[in-house]
């Protein structure tokens, strides 16, 4: 096989695969009438998708080396690696929150979803810091947390579409910025959610009494950490000239669905109102996309040109 | 003659500990006292080693690594800094502590220096230099050693055996100046650096020659 086909393989086609299998246990099986399943097995798959995608690429170790030291193991600890350990927790945590949800009495699930995206903010603050941490960037990962946290909810039903525009645009970003790894495993993530969003269309259209996808609980923890930890991790190692903003708007992307909620609450069904929503968040991504593409060719435009030579006066003396 | 009355002038101020502990001259003193030699015949040697100091706009590393298992590719990184010490009649080893900064990388593209800055190959936000420090050296012709020493390249420390030659010796308006051309071959994935060689597979190679070509100025003799 061509090495970059392999490569496309490996890191994007293998995990976005083996989370679609995971969340089709839920999906497209009897499992689709419980509401525990149908919010449990789509956001494992979402952070499994990019554990797969990590540890094909870097292999256990660059995970196993964040807790454990591992004998004869004399890689770099690099910040960013801790991204697959935090996938890693997710898909634990994603047990922990349905399990926490499903135990709460009528009204108390929406207090377990803030509890965990509260404590989710503040382990992603103290745990992931990425190059020159301070304790303003710390904070402010917290509150991109807590942001995606707030503007997921307003995807509604079509969440894991918004979650396949929303690692896209990082996975893009992340491209322009020449950070490989981080594109192909958000591109990874992306291609997942795209296919948990038509397995969850194909599920809903032919299961009885099925569940509807809700951004709540576990997929809304999962995919605001995600999202929030992506865009942040992308800022810190970028190399373009993509400003720190333009990253910072990625985590809000999924609020734009509001753009269209008049003509999703009149839509005749859930796949027309999903569509309206994805729509509104779509605009917003490729606005963002847009924005750092221009500005990265201005840039480079500028610089361009016969540049002086800065040590033109050398070669005389 | 010089030399001599720099190794006496050494030895008066050991001898005063008085004039060091008062004179603000004790603090710039500090480092060639804590390599001052016991000897007087180690005297010689060392008083005879120049120091020299590199000069950052006519010092650059080369880096040649397979694209594609095609073509070889060659960068450069701009302005090394640091130090050697080597007497000029080659009578002993050349020393060097060499860094450079990762953004100081140079492909002829911007997008790929910032592609190599990124945390897929050099990693700059984490690790932004890269320093060779010698340990020893081997004598293999003249102004010809095998220089060992660490090299420490994202983070990562390991020895390696450079092959150095002294270019030459020669005079500029600012003094005299010496030049050194050293080269060594590495594997990247040494050092952590595995993009490209298993995934994707082949897009770049694993091993990187290195060609440093170094030239400073030799400090002046004091008095």
């Amino acid at each position: 096989m061509d090495g970059v086909v392999g490569y496309i393989v490996s890191v994007v086609v293998i995990p976005a695969l083996v989370a679609a299998a995971v969340a089709s246990i839920a999906l497209v099986t009897p499992l689709r009438r419980r509401a525990w399943a149908v919010e449990c097995f789509p956001a494992m798959a979402v952070a499994l998708a990019f554990l797969v995608s990590f540890t094909n690429e870097l292999g256990w170790t660059a995970v196993a080396r964040q807790v454990i030291t591992i004998e004869g193991d004399d890689a770099p600890f690099e910040r960013w690696h801790r991204l697959g350990l935090a996938a890693l927790m997710l898909m634990v945590g994603a047990v922990c929150i349905v399990v926490a949800r499903m135990r709460m009495p009528r009204g108390g699930a929406p207090i377990v979803t803030m509890v965990a995206l509260g404590i989710a903010g503040a382990l992603a603050a103290q745990f992931v810091q990425f190059p020159q941490p301070t304790l303003l960037k710390q904070l402010g990962l917290a509150a991109l947390v807590l942001a995606a946290g707030v503007a997921l909810p307003l995807a509604g039903g079509a969440i894991y579409w918004i979650a396949w525009g929303a690692f896209g645009i990082v996975a893009a970003l992340a491209g322009l910025g020449g950070f490989a790894s981080l594109a192909v495993m958000c591109g990874a993530v992306s291609v997942a959610s795209l296919l948990i969003a038509i397995l969850a269309a194909i599920g809903g259209k032919f299961a009885k009494d099925a569940k509807p996808m809700e951004a709540a609980g576990a997929p809304l923890v999962v995919c605001a950490v995600m999202i929030a930890l992506a865009a942040r991790c992308g800022d810190a190692y970028d190399q373009s000239q993509t400003p720190d903003w333009l990253w910072w708007l990625v985590p809000l992307v999924p609020g734009f669905a509001l753009i269209f909620t008049k003509q999703a609450l009149r839509a005749p069904s859930i796949a027309a109102a999903s569509f309206w929503r994805t729509l509104g968040a779509a605009l917003a991504g490729v606005a963002i996309l847009g924005a750092a593409i221009a500005l990265d060719s201005s840039q480079n435009a500028g610089g361009g040109g016969e540049e002086e030579d800065p040590y033109a006066d050398m070669y005389g003396g | 003659m010089a030399a001599m009355r720099n190794a006496l002038l050494l030895a008066a101020l050991v001898a005063s500990p008085i004039s060091l502990a008062a004179s603000p001259l004790s603090l710039s003193l500090a480092p060639a006292m804590a390599s001052a030699p016991r000897s007087s015949q180690d005297a010689t040697a060392a008083a005879a080693a120049s120091a020299i100091t590199f000069d950052p706009i006519h010092s650059m590393a080369i880096f040649r690594v397979q694209h594609l298992g095609a073509g070889y590719f060659y960068g450069r990184f701009n302005e090394l800094t640091g130090t050697a010490t080597w007497p000029l009649d080659d009578s002993a080893a050349p020393t060097f502590d060499v860094t450079t900064e990762v953004k100081k990388v140079d492909t002829g593209s911007e997008k790929l220096d910032g592609n190599l800055q990124g945390p897929n190959f050099f990693n700059q936000a984490e690790f932004p230099t890269i320093q060779f420090k010698s340990k020893s050296a081997e004598r293999v012709g003249e102004r010809h050693w095998k220089v060992k020493g660490d090299l420490t390249l994202r983070g990562v420390t390991k020895e390696i055996e450079v092959d150095c030659t002294v270019s030459g010796v020669g005079k500029g308006p600012t003094g005299q100046k010496v030049g050194f051309e050293c080269m060594f071959t590495i594997m990247r994935a040494d050092y952590g650096m595995k993009w490209g060689i298993e995934a994707p597979k082949g897009a770049l190679g694993n091993e990187v020659r290195m060609t440093i070509s170094l030239e400073g100025d030799v400090a002046k003799a004091a008095g």
